[in-house]
């Protein structure tokens, strides 16, 4: 589980065996929104990875190598694949943090893919 | 029709930030759709993407921080074991150790801070910095990693700190507690 709190929100990731969700709450603790993620493909039962930028949601989905883009009130932005920046040796994610202009991947062995965020209006 | 009736622009029309009314409504309705379908909007008509690119609807469509598209940038190996890494003012720290000594360093500007702490679950905000220790303390730091105070919470598997709290997460329940340790809500 992984926790993160934007703007008096709390975002909480959950895999429940079936499916991976953010759980979006009030800071009273009152549910606010589910975000499904994906399937929970893999049977384990790691929760989704994601960080919080800008009022932007990142999550990493295990499931398609893929970054799914939120807003901060849990509706759909778009997706992104990523599966081309990986090869056999590097699929052990640990986990995604975003800057303004950048997605750093940290998997092991002990390295950090850097992807760079373009912004087009 | 005479010059006067030409020149007429009806009161109705106009809204307080001097737009047209109509693009207005029209942006506001846009507002209920998902970002996703926005962009597809943009592509009904010249007139459909004149309004979908002006400064007003980039401001309210929440268009200005969203990325299109992400690219492979580099791949960055490293001689020292990675045991978390965290974002400190849009900077990313990794916390590691290397030859059992621990470590952080600032990925961004490549410099290497001395800490003795094995930290991890590192959060921060404008104030300071805290992290977890090898005996589960939650420590303070300023940002220069100097250590300013510790605090005991028992165990939790994640935490994160905005201004005002520090939250932590146990199986099935949310614990926020204020900076001197008092639990506030579960």
């Amino acid at each position: 589980m992984k926790i993160c709190v934007n703007r008096n929100k709390i975002y909480v990731s959950i895999n429940d065996f079936q499916n991976n969700w953010i759980k979006i709450f009030s800071h009273e603790g009152k549910l606010i929104k589910d975000i499904r993620v994906s399937d929970n493909k893999h049977s384990d039962l790691f929760a989704s990875e994601f960080d919080i930028c800008s009022d932007i949601i990142y999550v990493f989905d295990y499931g398609d190598l893929i970054v799914k883009l939120f807003t901060s009130d849990g509706d759909f932005i778009s997706s992104h694949s990523i599966y081309e920046f990986f090869n056999e040796d590097n699929l052990e994610i640990i986990g995604i943090k975003v800057t303004d202009n950048f997605l750093y991947i940290y998997n092991s062995p002990d390295q950090i893919i850097v992807c760079k965020l373009l912004h087009k209006t | 029709m005479d010059k006067k009736q030409k020149n007429f622009v009806p009161v109705n029309k106009i809204n307080i930030l001097n737009e047209n009314i109509i693009k207005d409504i029209f942006i506001t309705i846009l507002s209920f759709f998902s970002i996703k379908h926005i962009h597809f909007c943009r592509s009904v008509s010249k007139s459909w993407y004149d309004i979908l690119i002006s400064k007003l609807a980039i401001n309210m469509l929440f268009l200005v921080n969203t990325p299109s598209k992400i690219i492979y940038e580099r791949i960055d190996n490293f001689d020292f074991h990675m045991l978390d890494i965290s974002k400190i003012n849009n900077n990313i720290f990794i916390s590691a150790c290397h030859e059992k000594n621990s470590l952080i360093y600032n990925f961004n500007r490549k410099i290497f801070i001395e800490n003795k702490n094995n930290l991890s679950k590192i959060s921060s905000n404008s104030k300071f910095i805290c992290g977890v220790s090898d005996d589960y303390k939650i420590k303070f730091f300023d940002f220069e990693f100097n250590e300013l105070t510790s605090l005991g919470l028992g165990h939790f598997s994640n935490l994160t700190i905005d201004e005002n709290y520090i939250y932590t997460i146990e199986t099935n329940s949310c614990y926020i507690y204020d900076f001197k340790g008092k639990q506030i809500y579960k």
